[in-house]
């Protein structure tokens, strides 16, 4: 018999934000598992390590190209998906939230994730206000993103 | 006999850093080694039973993922192991 069950072995420890690394430990538990007739408390143990990086993310988005069926779903040929949004960045104070489909940014149309890491990084005028076109639920949404944060957006 | 092989085998497996064994290291950290705040620190360990939920967290602060380890084992040198591993991987 085998059972399987999460389990918290410690309250979460409050995150210092200038600790640039950090492990999240996902335990899951095992119980009645038999060796050599002894009971023992065997444990999958899955660690993923983390580390602040400095790499400059201009937008303040991380991006995932869309799958065949959500391009079926939502009848549309291109576009990239918001997977997260960085704290404290251009992205971060605008209406765009995380499972947001980027379709159009400053008048380019968005084909992939390659296509606009590359509008963000070498086509994008930062000093002129962004307008982002977006689908939301399959309803398209409009977003003029004003660059207040100067320069390095994050 | 049973006995002998379970603390034989606990001979064998114990002193193995199962988290350095295990260690898979992502692609993108990979590429980008030096583009990381430099940390001489112990790490934070965050024990966590909703990970995808925390994962998105820490990725919205500007974490990256390096690396996943995962294994059987017991939890009870965890810790001590985690240190370990971690002052090779962080240079």
């Amino acid at each position: 018999m085998l059972k399987l069950f999460y389990g918290i072995i410690n309250t979460p420890t409050q995150l210092v934000d200038h600790i640039p690394l950090l492990t999240i430990l996902q335990i899951h538990i095992k119980l009645l598992r038999l060796i050599f007739l002894i009971p023992l408390q065997n444990t999958i143990i899955t660690l993923f390590f983390f580390r602040k990086s400095n790499i400059e993310n201009k937008f303040g988005a991380h991006f995932t190209d869309l799958d065949r069926e959500q391009k079926i779903r939502l009848k549309i040929s291109g576009g990239a998906l918001i997977k997260f949004i960085f704290e404290n960045s251009l992205a971060f104070n605008s209406k765009l939230l995380e499972g947001d489909i980027i379709t159009h940014i400053q008048n380019h149309k968005v084909v992939d994730v390659n296509d606009l890491d590359s509008i963000i990084n070498n086509k994008l005028d930062y000093s002129k206000n962004i307008e982002v076109l977006y689908l939301r639920d399959g309803i398209k949404g409009k977003d003029i993103i004003k660059n207040l944060l100067n320069k390095k957006p994050f | 006999m049973k006995i002998v092989v379970t603390f034989l085998l606990f001979f064998i497996f114990g002193c193995v850093n199962r988290y350095e064994n295990f260690f898979l290291e992502s692609e993108l950290y990979k590429n980008n080694r030096n583009n990381f705040y430099f940390f001489n620190g112990k790490p934070t360990i965050i024990f966590s039973n909703s990970p995808n939920e925390d994962l998105l967290k820490y990725y919205r602060k500007g974490f990256i993922k390096i690396g996943i380890s995962s294994f059987n084992g017991n939890s009870n040198n965890s810790i001590s192991d985690i240190e370990s591993f971690f002052k090779k991987i962080r240079c």
